[in-house]
């Protein structure tokens, strides 16, 4: 992924020679000096690109893992209520004032994003030991109308300066990336892929249904729990710091499957690694395409990736 | 020793009991058709069997051990279910389904064997699957999508196999196929066979024993000859049938007389 990120820098437009000079310089040791370029280069625009690959992996890994436990094609990281809870918790935390604490609003937010999975699991009736599809997938619906509406509340009642900043992050903003947080991040995106990709196999299983899994050998209920809970974490993290950022999460899974197949031995990483690349092209034309202004990073995935998902349908029809 | 045996078994969903003391054994390599009218507990029974349910009271003991004590894989290895249906929302290749049969005997990371592969084909070529192996389970017609199912359930190499309907989607040279093939991993392996069918004739023919449900009780357990007589339907299906033996194969022959 880190390779994958080096790569990616040549997508910047200060004039790629010198970005190749400037990374190829730091790499051997001979820095030539910190031009206001290489300043960008590094403190500005490297963190945010390592950022946005890390958001775009989870979330891509957390669709992977929603459309296989939800068994619904549909399904993807926000569908359970966690955006919503994300959301509000970021909200209580900007309005008390918690950014002025290091990682103070990614932590309420993150908090409200456990929270929120923690209530679906008890509105849908974890507590008799069984997990049912669609009332977990019901239950997450209601809880996230519940909580959008609370949003609503909280956001007819702050005043506008809050406002604009909450509202930018609802839509999705990888800005706020500062290398201590990316480096927590990455580390958490990595450990949930590794405890991911090791459920694989039981994954195609309990895509055939939980009782064709039971019965081919996979302890289902306490995989499920182990699945729910580290895409419910990694997804809480990409939530927390970068805000909403749709499509992602459907489409990304889809489009990796089609084009690999369904075995999710191949699923995992192909989604990770191009839901990463993906995340970071449309963050870059984000902040390009009426630069100086910034576009949410939400428009530009979801007007890319739109068109290129009915494209790719289209053709496997054809196929 | 009898490979599966079950002691006074009860099941209820809810409060309404479905299965209601249940005794029975089966010795090794016997071949057993349950039948019944609709919602006699005959599904339920298998899925009793193979640990997707457990028993509200009562034992199910398979080769002598209480399938509660039983692991989920060691389970998977012994007792392998056909499905009626398998739903198939994301496009997996059927030789991959056919595959997932191997998981039990495979840890989770480790990828597959040559011995896997060889297993697999191997089911594949028995249910005649080697021709649409790459193809979408998905994009399959109905009596394929059923000789990978039952493909899958022979990679499992089990000693019990179950079967739910497993033949109403099968054309009659698949029927066959299938049929033959059950008596020959029974004559050779001691495959032990369950199957689930509304086809009393079916069960006649080609079962060791049968097991009649009524309302989730046992009705009769016995040779077909015992089992099928016009007495005993009368009573369970409220139907008046004839009873004579196939010329073919001198089996019992049920006629229903409408």
């Amino acid at each position: 992924m880190l390779c994958f990120a080096a790569l990616c820098l040549g997508a910047i437009h200060i004039a790629p020679a010198d970005v190749a000079r400037a990374v190829f310089g730091t790499i051997f040791g001979n820095v030539s000096g910190t031009s206001e370029e290489e300043l960008i280069l590094f403190s500005v625009r490297l963190p945010r690109i390592l950022f946005a690959g890390i958001v775009g992996a989870s979330l891509s890994l957390g669709g992977v893992v929603f459309q296989a436990l939800l068994r619904n094609p549909l399904a993807d990281p926000y569908v359970l209520g966690i955006s919503g809870g994300s959301a509000l918790g970021a909200i209580v935390g900007i309005v008390v004032g918690a950014s002025s604490f290091y990682l103070g609003v990614p932590f309420l937010a993150f908090c409200g994003a456990l929270a929120t999975v923690f209530l679906v699991f008890v509105v849908a009736g974890g507590s008799r030991g069984v997990l049912l599809d669609n009332s977990l997938l019901l239950a997450g619906v209601v809880v996230n109308a519940f909580f959008s509406a609370a949003i609503l509340f909280a956001l007819s009642i702050v005043n506008s300066m809050e406002l604009h900043s909450i509202s930018f992050w609802l839509m999705g903003d990888l800005s706020r990336a500062s290398l201590k947080e990316i480096f927590g991040a990455a580390l958490c995106c990595a450990a949930c892929f590794v405890l991911l990709y090791a459920q694989a196999r039981k994954l195609n299983l309990i895509v055939q249904g939980e009782e064709t899994a039971l019965q081919l050998g996979v302890n289902v209920l306490a995989t499920k729990y182990l699945l729910l809970l580290v895409t419910s974490l990694i997804t809480a993290v990409a939530v927390s710091f970068a805000g909403i950022i749709g499509f992602i999460g459907i489409m990304v899974p889809h489009m990796m499957r089609l084009v690999f197949g369904s075995d999710h031995r191949l699923l995992l990483p192909s989604a990770a690694l191009f839901g990463a690349s993906f995340l970071v092209v449309a963050d870059t034309l984000a902040r390009t395409v009426l630069s100086p202004a910034e576009l949410p990073v939400g428009v530009i995935t979801a007007l890319c990736g739109a068109p290129y998902f009915i494209f790719l349908m289209r053709r496997k029809g054809r196929g | 020793m009898s490979i599966l045996c079950t002691q006074n078994l009860s099941f209820r969903y809810t409060d309404k009991p479905v299965l209601e003391d249940i005794s029975f054994g089966l010795d090794r390599a016997e071949i057993v058709a349950v039948i019944g009218p609709n919602g006699s507990g005959k599904t339920t029974l298998l899925k009793l069997i193979n640990a997707t349910l457990f028993p509200f009271s009562g034992r199910v003991l398979i080769e002598g051990k209480d399938t509660r004590q039983w692991t989920r894989r060691e389970i998977a290895r012994t007792v392998a279910i056909v499905p009626q249906e398998s739903p198939a929302i994301f496009p997996f290749f059927a030789e991959e389904i056919v595959m997932m049969g191997r998981f039990p005997y495979r840890g989770s990371l480790a990828f597959e064997t040559r011995a896997d592969y060889r297993i697999a084909r191997e089911a594949m070529a028995q249910t005649d699957c080697l021709s649409f192996a790459r193809r979408r389970f998905n994009e399959l017609s109905a009596g394929e999508r059923q000789r990978v199912l039952i493909a899958r359930a022979l990679a499992q190499e089990p000693k019990i196999l179950l079967l739910d309907e497993s033949t109403v989607f099968l054309d009659l040279k698949h029927q066959a196929q299938f049929l033959s093939l059950l008596r020959q991993l029974n004559r050779d392996s001691h495959l032990t066979v369950i199957f689930v069918t509304h086809d009393v004739n079916l069960a006649s023919q080609n079962a060791d024993k049968l097991l009649l449900l009524y309302k989730g009780e046992k009705y009769a357990i016995g040779t077909p000859a015992d089992v099928l007589t016009a007495r005993n339907m009368k009573e369970v299906y409220d139907v008046d049938v004839g009873i004579d033996l196939n010329p073919h194969d001198g089996s019992t022959r049920v006629t229903l007389l409408t």
